[in-house]
């Protein structure tokens, strides 16, 4: 087999096709939009087929000159850890641009071309290897994002819209300065170069501080996560899923990529501090969740709390390694968090799907303008079952596998913070079987449910491969965790070593 | 040799000058357009081909940074002049005496370009600015005049401040070379100090940096499209070349200055973002946007070993601002629509025009994958490669970055006027398919050096000025 460059091709064709699109007129635009759509997922194909997963080093490199002054240079790659993510990257993508295009009802090319960017920007993301092209790929997907939150969303759009691009460019600025520091005291900005960087502690808290500011923004971690809520609420169906199923996935991806390996010192020193806000996340947005009058702000804050199980599988290796010693015991958090980030996009992004086909017929957004829907949407209505099942986290289901590791984990750092961690398992069965019961279940006190209608075929097909994929990986996660685990474990001998 | 460029210039101005006052008054425009057109391409080529040789007398200068920024001018000013050939055709004024002063504020440009001491850059920047004033105050309307005299008195004020400086310098030194020697005389650092800050001053007044700047949305605001356009992007230029040249020849090192130059950077960058935070007019908008600017332009100027980062700051900067200016140019024509709520909507009816806008939005306020980004990576990076390790700088970094994120609240407002609107209320013209190409190349070129800035800092690599 020859080695062509397939991720480069990925990005560049997801980038072609979405000009291309622009340019037509919508048959046309549709044509394109499907070919290049399973040409993604051929290349995807061929990525795994390429990829071996027994190596931890990135693999399917690419490398070509950049900016040959400041010595930069354009470097793609991939591992055990972003592999996954681009798959699901080009999954999702796949399902919202069959699902949801008549969902928005207008603009629909400029729609699939917003996406197709986004497709391009969040696989870029995951495949860069040096630090710019990450910061280029970061911050280039809030463009098509406020776009499309701002063309396509609810009354709120522009508050929501401007909320989002503010927040996240925020954090962002930091990082791109701390990435400036890095690639200046390093010499390249690869990223691997960083974490053999021998940083004082000083400039570890600095560096860690404007990451955190980056990446807690968009995973996001409380309290920088107002702007979650709204813009979720506010975005069209196609956005909400992209949000939630890899927007987040990208910041969380920050913190193994860089916060882990680049400043292990600063975050052993703090971790405590980032795990007590991971369970703020969990318990208290997991409350909030159960407050919620608005069915999809409630599916939004129940996508907060279950990133909080990220971010604490991410920094409880610390306090595992430092009172046990115990590796195999961070490998489990560490994998635990890394199939938390892909089960939350079957979980959350799933319902966010469904509920985009529910807000399509209903044009409500209320729990209470709803009550009696499974009389009328029986099929809709057990999809949707399955999708609370998973984001409870229902053996079986994708949703356990990663919050199951993630606490059995924890308990060999502290017994209280797995139990605080544990509570989701109520809280969140609380909030999302109530959600479910106010809305599918009782008598029809509301006409407008009279007049709703089962999902079409396309719809249910949609909603068919969701399903498949929540079973496949919550029966069979070995899947996944056997292409992560070498990956892991390079990561977690970067993250345990003192670099001062 | 040493004074081609200029003497081509000069020379075609006069003709020009002589010859259009015996044309019929009907074709004067027509004649004076194609003849400026004809001149700056001359002069342009005439720069692109000859091989460039250092040359220096006394005063004067000619390598092959001055060579590339009269090209850069040059290149530009054929641009303006075609964007803004209908405006200048439907408006009741007398178009051949625009042209003239166009082409004499080129000259200028150049006289500050290849200037090597004071006297000469001083000279130059008259040259500058007297003709802007004039061609502010050739439109009718009462905005312009009112523009035109705040810019006259408030940029005699920067010329008055430049040439106390400048005594000040002689007087020091007996000579006006903007090399000044250190402890060769007895008197103090202070009054050094003192000297080139008044030239710093002047030059900053020009250029519209905090606290300098009160002139530039009011001006901004007056001026008609065409001369915004010049006085946007040409001046600039010249401005940029003599700050390099001064700090180059080690003038801007002294004492406390370039200290200074950093704090002053921030503090316009602080006061031109909240400044546009509340405008509704575009043309203020941009002005305060300008304001910022031109302070990330000057914040990588400290301490000077590799000054292509300004040169590429402002080429960005200036093909950003005439995108904007350009496409309202071609939407609006002569009445000029101002207020950026009448935008609203426009991406229904004009939808590359509002993509458009929003390019030159986004590169403004450094969103990758943008050309903005590049500049503003460029001039962090340098920062940060020169500061070794001095916290202060890296604190100035975080403020100057904070500050345009604020920055990002007023362009990504006029974006969602373009895109979020549901309808559209004001009728705007349609551009034709050779206008539209006008703005469609400039806009692909802030796509592509987003991307791929490689040639664009080599080409500004060649046109740093030597150290000396």
């Amino acid at each position: 087999m020859y080695n062509y460059p397939l991720l480069s091709m990925l990005i560049l064709q997801s980038f072609i096709s979405a000009i291309w699109i622009a340019g037509s007129d919508y048959q046309r635009a549709k044509i394109i939009t499907y070919t290049s759509m399973i040409v993604s997922i051929i290349i995807t194909a061929c990525l795994l087929l390429k990829f071996d997963p027994s190596l931890a080093q990135m693999q399917l490199t690419e490398s070509y000159q950049w900016i040959s002054h400041w010595n930069l240079t354009l470097q793609l790659g991939v591992d055990g850890i972003s592999l996954p993510l681009i798959v699901l990257t080009v999954f999702i993508n796949a399902i919202i641009i069959t699902a949801t295009p008549n969902l928005v009802g207008q603009h629909i090319t400029k729609y699939w071309c917003v996406f197709f960017i986004l497709q391009a920007m969040v696989v870029g993301v995951f495949a860069a290897n040096n630090a710019f092209l990450f910061y280029l790929f970061w911050e280039g997907m809030l463009i098509p994002m406020y776009l499309c939150i701002g063309i396509w969303g609810s009354d709120m759009r522009s508050y929501a819209a401007i909320k989002f691009f503010l927040y996240t460019f925020f954090g962002s600025v930091l990082m791109l300065l701390a990435l400036i520091y890095l690639s200046i005291k390093s010499g390249t900005d690869n990223i691997i170069t960083f974490y053999e960087l021998p940083l004082s502690m000083h400039e570890q808290t600095l560096i860690l501080i404007a990451f955190l500011f980056a990446f807690a923004v968009k995973v996001p971690m409380w309290p920088l996560h107002t702007w979650l809520p709204d813009a979720h609420t506010e975005a069209p169906a196609g956005g909400s899923v992209i949000l939630a199923a890899l927007m987040l996935k990208v910041g969380a991806y920050g913190y193994f990529r860089f916060c882990l390996p680049v400043t292990p010192d600063a975050c052993s020193e703090y971790a405590y501090i980032l795990i007590g806000l991971s369970l703020i996340a969990i318990v208290i947005i997991g409350l909030v969740a159960l407050a919620q009058t608005d069915m999809k702000r409630l599916i939004a804050y129940s996508s907060v709390a279950h990133m909080g199980f990220v971010s604490l599988g991410c920094f409880v290796i610390f306090p595992i390694f430092k009172q046990t010693g115990h590796l195999p015991a961070t490998q489990l958090a560490v994998t635990g968090a890394l199939v938390q980030m892909i089960t939350h996009a079957f979980g959350s992004g799933a319902m966010f799907l469904a509920f985009g086909m529910l807000y399509d017929q209903l044009h409500s957004r209320l729990i209470v303008d709803m009550g009696g829907i499974a009389q009328k949407m029986p099929i809709f209505t057990a999809f949707f079952m399955i999708f609370v099942f998973t984001n409870i986290g229902v053996p079986g289901t994708a949703g356990f596998v990663g919050e199951f590791m993630v606490l059995i984990s924890t308990m060999e750092a502290n017994f209280w913070v797995t139990l605080l961690a544990g509570l989701t398992l109520v809280l969140s069965a609380s909030y999302s079987l109530f959600m479910f019961k106010r809305v599918f279940y009782g008598p029809i006190t509301i006409n407008h449910i009279e007049k709703l209608t089962d999902i079409t075929t396309s719809q249910q097909i949609a909603l068919w491969v969701m399903t498949a994929g929540i079973f496949f990986i919550g029966l069979y996660p070995q899947s996944i965790t056997h292409m992560m685990d070498p990956s892991v474990n390079a990561l977690i001998q970067a993250s345990l070593q003192s670099k001062v | 040799m040493l004074f081609l460029s200029e003497s081509i210039l000069t020379f075609f101005i006069l003709t020009t000058f002589m010859s259009g006052l015996l044309v019929r008054k009907s074709q004067q425009r027509t004649y004076s357009f194609s003849m400026s057109i004809l001149i700056v391409s001359l002069v342009g080529l005439q720069l692109a081909l000859l091989p460039i040789s250092h040359m220096e007398t006394t005063g004067w200068i000619v390598d092959s940074m001055s060579q590339y920024f009269k090209l850069f001018s040059c290149i530009l000013s054929i641009y303006i002049l075609i964007c803004t050939k209908n405006y200048i055709k439907k408006s009741k004024i007398k178009s051949f005496e625009f042209y003239i002063l166009f082409l004499t504020t080129l000259l200028g440009v150049f006289v500050v370009c290849s200037s090597n001491d004071f006297m000469v850059l001083f000279v130059g920047l008259e040259l500058i600015a007297l003709p802007l004033y004039a061609m502010l105050a050739l439109f009718n309307s009462r905005k312009s005049y009112e523009a035109s005299l705040k810019y006259f008195i408030l940029g005699a004020i920067a010329s008055g401040l430049f040439l106390f400086g400048i005594s000040l310098v002689y007087g020091i030194t007996g000579d006006v070379t903007f090399f000044i020697p250190r402890n060769t005389i007895s008197l103090s650092e202070k009054l050094q100090a003192i000297a080139v800050l008044m030239v710093l001053i002047g030059l900053i007044m020009k250029i519209g940096m905090a606290p300098f700047h009160y002139w530039v949305p009011d001006v901004y605001e007056g001026a008609p499209l065409p001369v915004l356009m010049v006085i946007a992007t040409l001046p600039k230029y010249a401005y940029l070349a003599a700050v390099l040249r001064l700090s180059v020849s080690n003038t801007l090192s002294i004492s406390i200055i370039p200290q200074m130059i950093i704090v002053l950077s921030v503090v316009s960058i602080f006061i031109g973002n909240l400044g546009a935070l509340t405008q509704t007019s575009l043309k203020r908008l941009l002005g305060f946007s300008s304001i910022a600017h031109m302070g990330f332009m000057l914040l990588a100027l400290y301490p000077s070993t590799q000054n292509f980062v300004p040169i590429f700051y402002l080429i960005v900067y200036s093909i950003t601002t005439l995108i904007a200016l350009t496409a309202t140019i071609f939407l609006c024509e002569n009445n000029e629509i101002d207020e950026i709520d009448s935008y609203q909507g426009l991406y229904l009816k004009r939808p590359l025009h509002a993509f458009i806008y929003m390019t030159a939005f986004f590169s403004m306020a450094g969103v990758p994958p943008l050309a903005g980004f590049m500049a503003k990576l460029n001039v962090f990076y340098m920062l940060f490669y020169q500061a070794e390790y001095q916290t202060w700088i890296y604190t100035a970094a975080v403020i100057a970055i904070l500050f345009a994120v604020i920055g990002t609240a007023y362009y990504i407002r006029f974006i969602r006027v373009l895109y979020f609107e549901k309808k559209m209320q004001t009728r705007f013209k349609t551009p034709t398919y050779g206008q539209n190409l006008l703005i469609g190349v400039p806009t692909s070129l802030l796509l592509i050096l987003g991307v791929a800035p490689g040639l664009l800092i080599e080409i500004c690599q060649n046109a740093t000025p030597m150290i000396k």
